[in-house]
């Protein structure tokens, strides 16, 4: 019997123990409830402190003109610029909202254009759109598809001053339209197939009066073929050719009366 | 000489000749001719405008960049971002103190001034990731998700390839 007594008496204890356990835990639920609250209103306030630092700032006081002179200075000189995002101009698109409308709404940074690849032709329109009428430097690396080579220019054939072209060889029948681009001073040819001389050759043997720079040194231009066509090359000033026989040395100098730079 | 006050009302007395690299000055005076009264900077604090006339000083007696210079801006400033030695020391500056040199230089009109703080703020940019150039100058991403997500679409085709 007095077993029993215990029994009945560590059963009570039992419960009462088990009860006092559960209140804890809820306790310690709230309080874990009250902590998480609390380390969010401190995230809270901190950001509202960061933000509120920030636009105490003198950066914020910049008026855009300021601040596009600065867009200015951070762009690369290279000559054509690469679209990636880490890169200047399109870095310059991701930081914040000001910084952002300031940069897409500076023609000069979108000027100069490196184009690798052929698909996707809108993307770099949108890029080119932002140069709003001002003169264009673009290089088309291993292009191979003239269609979308026109499809990509069209638009900005009065723009175009500076035009680099690496054909890819897979490129059928390429044409330059250069007849087209009445701005155009500068035309490098970088690589392009043997089969396709003839097409070129004619493309840039009447280049518009405003182009005065003509780089064909890394092309395997005959300059037997390029006699034939009689180029009017009389307003060129600067030409980079290969050749290997003497005599066309001076038949470019008879069509290039104007010259001041020859690299042979 | 000339007398400039700042906004926190201290009075600096310069050389006509210093001061005369602020175009607004300069054209300011011009417009009053000799005169002893004082000239009120109310966007210059001491603290800035003491940096500014030390600058001046060093220049003092450089040629003025022409107004035609300026127009042409984008097309034939040379866009290298290369700072003197002694131009980089004197704008070794703190960040606030930098900006706020920078708004001076442009309220002043001082042009040679205004490129070497631009100068210095792209340089500091150059090489930096987004998060990177955020956390240099404080600045909060005030893009919305959506928006976020538009500039992501908008730059993901160029990326690695």
């Amino acid at each position: 019997e007095s077993i029993s007594t215990i029994i009945t008496e560590r059963q009570q204890q039992l419960v009462a123990v088990s009860c006092e356990i559960s209140n804890l835990e809820t306790v310690m639920d709230d309080i874990k409830n009250l902590r998480q609250q609390l380390v969010e209103r401190k995230e809270n306030i901190i950001q509202s402190m960061t933000f509120h630092k920030g636009l105490r700032s003198a950066l914020w006081r910049l008026p855009a003109e300021v601040l596009s002179q600065i867009f200015h200075y951070y762009l690369p000189e290279d000559k054509y610029l690469s679209p990636e995002s880490k890169l200047a101009p399109t870095l310059l698109t991701r930081i914040c909202r000001p910084w952002r409308d300031v940069a897409v709404d500076m023609p000069s940074l979108w000027c100069r254009l490196h184009v690798k690849f052929n698909q996707a032709v809108f993307h770099y329109d949108s890029w080119l759109k932002r140069s709003r009428g001002r003169p264009l430097s673009i290089a088309l690396e291993r292009y191979d598809s003239t269609a979308l080579l026109g499809d990509l220019l069209q638009p900005y054939m009065d723009q175009i001053s500076f035009l680099s072209i690496h054909f890819s060889c897979k490129v059928g029948k390429p044409q330059l339209f250069i007849k087209d681009m009445p701005a155009l001073r500068e035309l490098v040819i970088r690589r392009m197939d043997e089969r396709d001389i003839l097409t070129i050759a004619e493309c840039i043997s009447q280049p518009p009066s405003t182009m005065h720079v003509l780089d064909i040194m890394y092309a395997p231009f005959d300059i037997n073929l390029l006699s034939s066509l009689d180029p009017v090359w009389a307003h060129l000033t600067q030409v980079k050719i290969s050749f290997c026989r003497q005599d066309a040395f001076l038949h470019l100098l008879r069509s290039c009366p104007n010259l001041f730079s020859l690299t042979v | 000489m000339v007398h400039l006050v700042t906004s926190d009302n201290v009075e600096f007395v310069v050389d006509k000749e210093v001061v005369e690299r602020s175009v607004l000055i300069k054209n300011m005076l011009e417009d009053v001719g000799e005169t002893d009264q004082s000239i009120p900077l109310a966007n210059v604090s001491s603290a800035v405008l003491r940096k500014v006339i030390e600058y001046c000083e060093h220049h003092r007696g450089e040629p003025l960049p022409s107004a035609d210079a300026d127009q042409n801006q984008d097309e034939t400033r040379k866009r290298t971002t290369d700072i003197s030695e002694w131009d980089q020391k004197f704008i070794t500056v703190d960040q606030e103190m930098l900006f706020e040199i920078i708004l001076a230089a442009n309220y002043l009109d001082i042009k040679s001034l205004l490129d070497v703080g631009c100068k210095t703020v792209a340089n500091m940019i150059k090489g930096k990731t987004p998060d990177e150039i955020r956390r240099l100058f404080n600045i909060v991403n005030d893009f919305t998700p959506e928006e976020e997500a538009q500039i992501k679409k908008e730059n993901e085709w160029a990326e690695d390839r």
